[in-house]
């Protein structure tokens, strides 16, 4: 992403904001990129860097060739910042030795930008060290902060910056973009409504690994409707020995997830809409079969399970208990 | 020389722009006049509320060329000497960052100090709390006995986190979350001053989500004038928070209590291809509902009539929703608003919550948690709708011969149809029913007894399992007000359904789409057939006219009352189906 037409495509308020932030000189001190991955964040802070820096802007857009943008662009412009976690998380002495980079003064001109990511793994005493630094820093200082969510931000840095809310891919696009590289659509389409992040749909095609794991999910949601006593037995043999670890777990239950609200879907007559596209036929038998109030409890238990999952609570029990709860009173 | 954002640039400068906190203002005004000042105070509150330039109004005031005066004169070569932090006199503290108790016990030392220019030496420790507990006894030793010459004040959002000892030694001032009020009129100061086009509702819109908070209201603001081309509007700020409209929220907030779960759902589903935010969504839902119970519960109050002003829609949504089904919302929606918030699909909860609020909906009285009450309403609606079924048998089919009860004459009847027509004939012979059924049937109707069969099947199953097993074959294909067409694969299963439970279907699908409902069964190649007529025939007589059909089956000319018609209609495939 090099333009802001670029961003405007996926972040259309973002870019905008920011755009005319530039152009209008109005461009704050801080900011928060928050948003899922695969949303254009560091791109986004990275075009921002550059339209702050370059000397030769056309309409806020930078111009690319200038010295500054194209030291940017390799990542080594010594005026921009980039603080990553070392380690599990950003330690005090990063911030520190950040400060004391600014307080020198500036290599090349006064403007400075610093990057920081996964803003949420900063340890209290990095967060706290980097408070007043946001308040009042010396110069002319941009600085980019970015995290998957501003809720695990400290209410005092996220004050102290214009939060930015990065809106996920819808899962059209992605489709598209997945379709375009080449993968069949039944299962883009799946990997799409797992995430929003195009490299990390790209890689559950791996070993086929996203069209295994989609057949496993499907009999199984196929079983218990039509063969209950069965289900018990597939998730034995063919889920459990598949979906191995915690992650995976978690993106099984969002399969199961996906199958029912594709069946209410089809109940609701948006067809159009489901994601397990060559399954209309079970989906339909099923949208007659489970009632509304059925289904929402489903959901709901599929969700619990997923909140469990993240609870250290055994998959195999997990996944044992979620199969009862599925089957009761239907 | 960079651009300044705007809470910076109108950080208040006195005590009278203090946005919402007068009862304080006043208060130190009055000190500042009588010279009744204390030697520690403690500023708690929400962020965004003023507590730091409380503060630095304070030492200034104290300070100034001009005092005893209520307020700093802001000219004085004090007042500006501690404003760009020439004058050390005055130091401001930020705990969060200088949390040792080296920091605090150099205070200590240097406190005893005279000051170098100022008349006080005023510490400022902004984020009070988290001070070590060294460096907490530390300071309390210095408030135990402080030099007439100094000044401390603390400020902090958690106050709980802050020793007794430390606040006891304090006068104490809570700063409150900024009144909408308050903050409009603040911000209507600095548009004026600033010159920014803003509309009123958008401003009104900004203090509503700032939350009291005039930091978060001025870095919103500034976002808008960003993103605005000219005049901000409301919709303008809708776009940077990622909000919908009222009006969208409205439609929404309906169809949901109408039972309406699909278009709920493409409602939410459009939301989201927008761009808006799941999280925000919900709340905005929340806040929602929750002003509808304020103007119900409370009509007279101000904020009430505030809100009923001028929008005719949302009074009339206000008083369609029933206060005890608000309750239940509001409920559910604390609870999904919990659990969305660390989920990775939120837009699901919304979804999960359109599904169950539809189904609390059109399920209240059959599933609601008190089983004694809503089993009587259950009871009831099942006699209310046994009643409608008897008066339509009644209007097509004339009076019962007059010994026979009433609920078992269509079975009686059934059994005698199937006596004299093989199965397939049967089908067959539905068709024809079928054929004139589509002239009524609509696409909505199809689309309600779709979503619910889910329902009917339940409510089949509650009653008698082998009855669930052979409607499993079947789907509904066609609907109109009076009929529901269910095409079977198998003629075993269809005659079952149509011979020996069609009572028992029929008055649970009648119960679960609140009208008295006949089901026509029909095979799937019959089906096919039918279709196929209909559109020909929809082809060549647009205006669908049943009565240009094959002669056999016209109605006497006589019989044009399309309450008769319809009875006759029956009775007439009845003896067609004999004729055949
Ligand atoms: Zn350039
Ligand atoms: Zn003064």
């Amino acid at each position: 992403m090099q333009t802001w037409s670029e961003l405007s495509e996926t972040q259309p308020t973002i870019a905008r904001v920011l755009q005319n932030s530039v152009r209008r000189g109005r461009l704050a001190h801080a900011y928060l990129f928050e948003g899922g991955r695969g949303t254009g964040r560091r791109a986004a802070a990275l075009l921002l860097a550059r339209a702050f820096l370059c000397e030769k802007t056309v309409d806020a857009e930078p111009c690319l060739v200038c010295r500054e943008c194209r030291r940017a662009e390799s990542g080594n412009h010594p005026d921009v910042h980039r603080i990553q976690p070392d380690g599990q998380t950003i330690k005090v002495d990063q911030i520190r030795a950040l400060k004391k980079e600014f307080s020198m003064r500036g290599m090349e001109s006064a403007k400075k930008v610093y990057i920081i990511e996964e803003t949420e793994t900063m340890s209290a005493a990095a967060a706290n060290s980097l408070l007043k630094f946001l308040e009042e820093p010396e110069g002319e200082a941009l600085a980019v902060l970015i995290t998957a969510s501003a809720g695990q931000i400290l209410p005092t840095i996220l004050s102290r910056a214009q939060v930015m809310s990065f809106s996920p891919l819808p899962p059209d696009r992605v489709t598209k973009a997945l379709v375009e590289r080449g993968f069949r659509e039944k299962e883009a389409r799946t990997a799409a409504s797992l995430t929003s992040d195009l490299e990390e749909a790209e890689r559950m095609f791996d070993e086929e690994w996203i069209s295994q794991g989609r057949e496993k999910v499907v009999q199984l949601m196929n079983d218990l409707i039509s063969r209950p006593q069965d289900a018990y037995i597939t998730v034995h043999e063919t889920i459990m020995p598949f979906f191995t670890d915690r992650q995976q777990i978690q993106t099984a239950l969002d399969l199961m997830m996906i199958w029912y609200r594709d069946v209410l879907r089809m109940q609701v007559g948006q067809s159009d809409a489901v994601v397990y596209i060559d399954q209309e036929d079970t989906l339909t038998k099923q949208a007659f079969q489970l009632s509304q109030q059925k289904l929402g409890k489903n959901l709901q238990a599929v969700m619990d399970a997923k909140r469990r999952a993240g609870a250290n609570v055994p998959p195999q029990l997990l996944v044992e208990q979620l199969l009862l709860r599925l089957q009761e009173g239907s | 020389m960079s651009y300044q954002a705007l809470y910076r640039v109108w950080r208040p400068h006195t005590l009278k722009d203090i946005a919402g906190q007068d009862h304080i203002t006043k208060t130190l005004k009055n000190a500042l006049v009588q010279q009744k000042l204390s030697h520690a105070y403690l500023f708690t509150g929400p962020r965004g509320t003023g507590k730091t330039s409380a503060a630095k109004i304070l030492a200034k005031a104290v300070n100034c060329r001009h005092a005893p005066a209520e307020e700093p004169c802001n000219e004085c070569d004090i007042c500006r000497g501690i404003s760009d932090g020439s004058i050390v006199d005055v130091m401001e503290i930020d705990a969060a960052s200088n949390n040792g108790v080296d920091e605090i016990r150099d205070i200590r030392d240097k406190v005893r100090f005279a000051p170098n220019t100022a008349a006080y030496k005023v510490y400022i420790i902004d984020e009070v709390h988290m001070l070590t507990t060294g460096a907490f006894n530390a300071l309390l030793k210095t408030l135990e006995e402080p030099p007439p010459h100094v000044m401390f004040i603390l400020a902090t959002t958690e106050p709980h986190k802050i020793p007794l000892t430390i606040i006891s030694r304090c006068q104490r001032f809570d700063f409150k979350r900024i009144t909408s009020h308050a903050m409009l009129a603040r911000m209507q100061e600095i548009v004026a001053a600033d010159e920014i086009a803003v509309e009123e509702d958008a401003l009104s819109l900004v203090a509503r989500v700032s939350q009291g908070g005039m930091r978060d209201a001025l870095s919103l603001l500034d976002q808008a004038v960003s993103f605005a081309e000219g005049t901000i509007t409301k919709e303008d700020i809708l776009a940077i928070i990622g909000s919908v409209s009222q009006e969208h929220l409205y439609e929404l907030v309906e169809a949901v209590h109408s039972g309406s779960v699909g278009e709920a759902l493409k409602m939410i589903d459009e939301m989201m291809q927008t761009g808006k935010d799941a999280n925000r969504l919900m709340e905005d839902v929340i806040f929602l509902l929750r002003d509808i119970l304020m103007v119900k519960a409370a009509p007279q109050l101000e904020e009430s009539q505030d809100r009923l002003h001028g929008d005719d829609s949302f009074r009339e949504l206000s008083e369609k929703l029933e206060q005890a089904w608000l309750f239940q919302m509001m409920e559910k929606l604390n609870h999904f608003q919990q659990e969305m918030k660390w989920a990775t699909h939120p837009q699901l909860f919304l979804e999960m919550f359109a599904v169950q609020a539809s189904q609390q909906t059109t399920a209240l009285p059959a599933s609601g948690e008190s089983a004694p009450q809503s089993s009587t309403v259950e009871a009831l609606e099942q006699k209310i709708v046994h009643l409608e079924r008897t008066v339509q048998k009644l209007q097509r089919e004339g009076v019962p011969a007059a010994s026979q009860p009433q609920a078992a004459e269509q079975p009686v009847k059934q059994e005698k149809r199937s006596r004299n027509t093989g199965p397939s004939q049967k089908s067959r012979a539905v068709a024809k029913q079928v054929e004139r059924m589509l002239e009524h049937a609509t696409k909505p109707q199809l689309q309600q007894v779709k979503s619910s069969w889910g329902n009917v099947l339940e409510q089949v199953k509650k009653q008698s399992m082998p009855a669930s097993a052979w409607l499993n074959d079947c789907q509904p294909t066609a609907a109109s007000e009076e009929y529901v067409v269910l095409v079977f694969r198998n003629e075993m299963h269809r005659s079952m359904i149509d011979e020996k439970f069609r009572e028992l279907v029929e008055s649970s699908a009648s119960q679960q789409f609140g009208a008295a409902v006949t089901l026509l069964t029909i095979l799937e190649a019959d089906w096919e057939k039918v279709k196929e007529n209909f559109k020909k025939r929809q082809k060549t007589s647009p205006s669908g006219e049943d009565n240009e059909e094959s002669g056999e089956e016209a109605p006497p000319e006589e019989e044009k009352n399309p309450l008769i018609d319809e009875a006759v209609r029956l009775v007439g495939e009845d003896l067609l189906e004999i004729k055949e």
